[in-house]
């Protein structure tokens, strides 16, 4: 009989932790949520002034390798376009850390409008001496300043193979477009950097598609 | 127990770090950065101190059969509490976490303290326990973090000292071998300081109170 | 579908070995690593509910906690996952096989605390490699044995370092840490 009570004792007491902690968390929860990222979207791309965003749920789904899909979001503003704000985690690439892109998809016309760094991790991997040289101009602090300068860059290698990468903005995203999206990152020569780029463009690109204009929520 | 005596087994006789080798994994895995080690630091303490004040006023209610699954769920709650607090107030140091914040539920010194020390004391002791543990812990952690900082990426808290860096300290490896050389130092160091206290003919014995070991 | 799995298996065993690259189960690596035979054990037995704890959190959190809004709690209710099965997988030993209840029994009550079983619970959830309930899976099993490899191969160092005097400040902990730092070389060079 002892034995009994205490063994109802301890599911009891247990029982009652269990609860007390459940509800303590529910309304922590409650007071202190946070919408997953959507506020790092707000004056990434200066045209998208005003905009307000909120988060989509993010479709699980295999959109290429080398990075993860953080947040999507939709952007509003009265008598404006829709967009689609995309931020992609890259991994760390050797000494590259990840780093963190923004991607924004014009709703009405499904084009890829505009592409920006959110955070660089490009701590000892990114050649900064390198897109000085090619920049022209003395900004190069950040790394959305460094890479436009690259991608602007006509002579250079490394500038080259993200200008043609470049060529995919303002293209409108179909079942045909988006294979150039997903068409093999080139291997020889491209630093860490232009491979992540390559990387992320390729998953926001393959999600767009995926979701908004072939409209498969998997 | 006096005060005193608690903040100094928390901080160097009983350092949770070097002396009890507990909480290796985060040691390890966040070292990289000063910074990190004050994250972590604080999150444990944090934890750790709410996680002893309630273990110790539900010292006597908590039957002895199902005490580990009760601690574990109250640790569970402070560390998704914390959790929160940081996702909401400082997401950059809960992103530089990552993983190893939810672990912190089975970081064996938090267990470690609710079974050794909390589970037997009152609250007040219980609580500056907690304090102690915790930032003897954040002290080993920065110190590690900020020594693997300087000589890997030439640089600590962030500021650049110079260009000079030694990769080998960003890795793994450099993780366990700078463990292994801040272990031997303290175990120096600490035999130097009784064998100094036992030539002054002072008796007073050293509390052992070993508790769980890293074997856990 | 399984285009992923040699990729998880490559990480999970190796380049981001559970132990010597990403530091979880560091406990009973330097506790359990002094026989072979204990070693492997404990091994095996982590592998066990490594494999069968994401089988349950994965599907748990995924189709179940995120949907319904109850992602808060996923830390409370996969500790609380972990600490059962260890439980169960116990009394099913216990009842079923003598032998090898013998050979792990001793080594279950102390995974529950085990990094590298709540780490990889946790970690699929993230892993840029994990799209599928099949990755998540691969992901636990083939960690466990990268877990138990590097606990194995450490043992059989520490029962030769037995035989060697080495000094003081270095006894223990620091030269099982050193001979640790050895082999995370050897796995980060992946």
């Amino acid at each position: 009989m002892a034995k009994k009570e205490s063994t109802l004792r301890c599911v009891a007491t247990l029982t009652v932790i269990a609860v007390v902690c459940a509800l303590m968390l529910s309304v922590l929860n409650f007071l202190l949520y946070v919408e997953a990222g959507a506020d790092d979207l707000v004056g990434v791309y200066p045209k998208l002034d005003g905009y307000v965003w909120s988060v989509e749920e993010t479709a699980q789904g295999d959109y290429g390798a080398g990075g993860k899909i953080s947040v999507v979001a939709l952007g509003k503003k009265d008598g404006a376009e829709d967009y689609i704000g995309v931020i992609v985690n890259t991994e760390k690439n050797g000494k590259l850390n990840p780093s963190t892109y923004a991607m924004f998809f014009n709703k009405s016309t499904d084009t890829l409008e505009y592409a920006a760094f959110i955070t660089e991790g490009a701590t000892g991997g990114f050649d900064w001496k390198y897109a000085e040289a090619h920049a022209g101009g003395d900004d190069v602090s950040t790394g959305a300043t460094a890479l436009t300068a690259l991608l602007s860059d006509e002579n250079a290698t490394e500038g080259a193979k993200l200008k043609t990468w470049l060529q995919l903005v303002n293209v409108k995203i179909t079942s045909e477009s988006v294979l150039d999206f997903t068409s093999d990152i080139p291997k020889t020569g491209a630093t860490r950097t232009v491979t992540a780029t390559y990387n992320a463009f390729n998953m926001a690109a393959r999600y767009y598609y995926n979701v908004y204009v072939k409209g498969v929520k998997s | 127990m006096r005060a005193k005596d608690i903040a100094l087994d928390g901080l160097f006789r009983q350092n949770p770090t070097l002396k009890l080798v507990l909480g290796t994994c985060p040691t390890l895995a966040l070292t990289t950065l000063a910074m990190n080690g004050i994250g972590m630091g604080l999150a444990v303490t944090f934890v750790l101190t709410c996680s002893n004040v309630i273990i110790s006023l539900l010292r006597n209610v908590i039957p002895q059969k199902v005490r580990i699954p009760a601690y574990i769920l109250i640790i569970a709650t402070f560390v998704t509490i914390i959790r929160m607090l940081l996702n909401k107030f400082l997401p950059d140091i809960s992103a530089s976490l990552g993983t190893y914040l939810p672990l912190i539920v089975v970081n064996c010194i938090i267990l470690g303290r609710a079974e050794a020390f909390a589970s037997k004391n009152p609250v007040g002791a219980a609580c500056l326990d907690g304090i102690f543990m915790g930032l003897g812990f954040m002290a080993a952690l920065t110190l590690m973090g900020a020594f693997r900082e300087i000589l890997g990426s030439g640089s600590v808290f962030g500021v650049k000292l110079w260009d000079f860096s030694i990769g080998f300290f960003t890795q793994p490896a450099g993780a366990l071998f700078t463990y292994a050389m801040f272990i031997a130092v303290y175990s120096m160091i600490y035999s130097a300081v009784v064998a100094r206290k036992k030539k002054s003919a002072d008796t007073s014995e050293d509390r052992s109170e070993k508790g769980v070991t890293a074997d856990v | 579908m399984f285009k992923m799995i040699p990729a998880i298996i490559f990480a999970a065993m190796l380049s981001q070995n559970f132990i010597l690259v990403q530091f979880l189960g560091i406990c009973p690596f330097l506790g359990v690593s002094k026989n072979t035979k204990s070693a492997f054990g404990m091994g095996m037995a982590v592998t066990a509910v490594m494999f069968i704890a994401t089988l349950i959190t994965y599907p748990l959190y995924t189709y179940l906690l995120k949907p319904l809004g109850f992602d808060y709690m996923e830390i409370i209710v996969f500790i609380f996952v972990i600490a059962s099965l260890v439980q169960v997988i116990e009394i099913i030993l216990k009842k079923t096989s003598k032998s090898l209840y013998e050979a792990m029994g001793i080594y279950l009550p102390l995974i529950t605390t085990n990094c590298a079983v709540l780490g990889v619970t946790e970690l699929v959830l993230t892993s840029e490699l994990v799209v599928t309930m099949l990755d998540a899976c691969a992901y636990g099993l083939f960690g466990g044995l990268g877990f138990t490899l590097a606990i194995v191969l450490m043992s059989g160092m520490r029962e030769k370092l037995d035989t060697v005097k080495v000094p003081k400040a270095f006894e223990g902990f620091p030269i099982t840490m050193l001979l640790a730092c050895f082999m995370a070389m050897a796995f980060s060079m992946f």
